[in-house]
């Protein structure tokens, strides 16, 4: 018995749109409140440093202008790889996917040499509150950072079992939706943390 | 323009051409935050621009990489009103703390 599958675009649903794409802008418009609330703690800390370094002391601007600038690249090859597999070009979309898993693994190498250097300068987890507040901001980021890499290698190896094409796109769809947002909140973390200079 | 191009604009959403078109926009814009940052003369404009900026990067990624633009508004006002609560919630506690003179108290143990 064959089952109809119902057009990606106009689901069976009371709304007429795909929940799961629903519940993914619903939890993205979550974490919008989830980093807000960390970023206003690091401008509310920024200057309370107490004995160890400022962030004039620490932060490499070009060093993460090339971060970001990395990042935001990123999302042109997740966007590349969505529209591959839209188009049944499932080859293209594993090698965008995988491109985007390797600038985003970039990114982090960058990170875990940036969280490295400040500690050796005398910043840590505990040193102060600012200390505090950039790395609980920063590392839930990279962390965030981290699992859109694991899911973008769950998509790669989904499609090498002959999984997505362009009537299965939507899990592309909904971990680029994911990929993109990481990386709009960089692009907020990069000028209010590193480039907005504290006052 | 290519095959895959034609074949997204018939759908109503942009092809890998204009992708890449609004990603040289993003860097272009990226390369113009870190250059208003080392120009002395723009010290006094900097935060206005940066946050101009800033903004310009974000809404071009949530319109076209992420399509809110060509989807359904359902999608976007699910996703706005989070934003509104987050900026609503950031002035509140922003303005609650330097409206009494001051950064936040630190915590015990925390220098």
């Amino acid at each position: 018995m064959s089952a109809a599958h119902p057009p990606a675009e106009h689901p069976h649903t009371s709304t007429g749109l795909d929940n799961a794409k629903l519940a993914m802008w619903a939890f993205l418009g979550s974490e919008c409140l989830f980093f807000g609330s960390f970023i206003s703690t690091y401008l509310l800390y920024r200057n309370v440093t107490g004995d160890g370094p400022t962030s004039a002391d620490l932060y490499d601007i070009p060093y993460t202008s090339i971060s970001s600038f990395v990042l935001l690249m990123s999302s042109l090859t997740m966007v590349l790889a969505l529209s591959s597999v839209q188009n049944g070009d499932r080859r293209a979309m594993r090698i965008w996917l995988m491109a985007t898993a390797f600038l985003g693994l970039t990114f982090i190498g960058g990170q875990v040499f940036e969280f490295t250097t400040f500690v050796e300068e005398g910043l840590t987890l505990s040193t102060s509150a600012f200390g505090s507040s950039f790395f609980v901001l920063t590392g839930f980021h990279g962390a965030h950072v981290t699992i859109g890499i694991l899911m973008l290698l769950g998509l790669t190896v989904m499609s090498s079992f002959g999984r997505l094409g362009p009537d299965d796109s939507r899990p592309v769809e909904l971990v680029g939706l994911y990929w993109h947002f990481v990386d709009i909140v960089w692009i907020v973390i990069f000028t209010v943390i590193y480039l907005i200079p504290s006052g | 323009m290519s095959e895959a191009d034609l074949q997204h604009e018939e759908s109503g959403h942009p092809g890998p051409s204009q992708y890449v078109k609004i990603a040289v926009v993003l860097a272009l814009i990226t390369l113009a935050e870190i250059a208003i940052y080392y120009i002395p003369a723009l010290a006094s404009l900097l935060i206005p621009l940066l946050v101009a900026f800033s903004f310009a990067k974000f809404m071009l990624v949530i319109l076209w990489f992420m399509h809110l633009r060509f989807d359904s508004r359902i999608f976007t006002r699910l996703f706005a009103a989070g934003l509104l609560l987050t900026l609503t919630v950031f002035i509140l506690m922003l303005l609650t703390f330097f409206l009494r003179g001051g950064p936040a108290p630190t915590p015990p143990g925390i220098t």
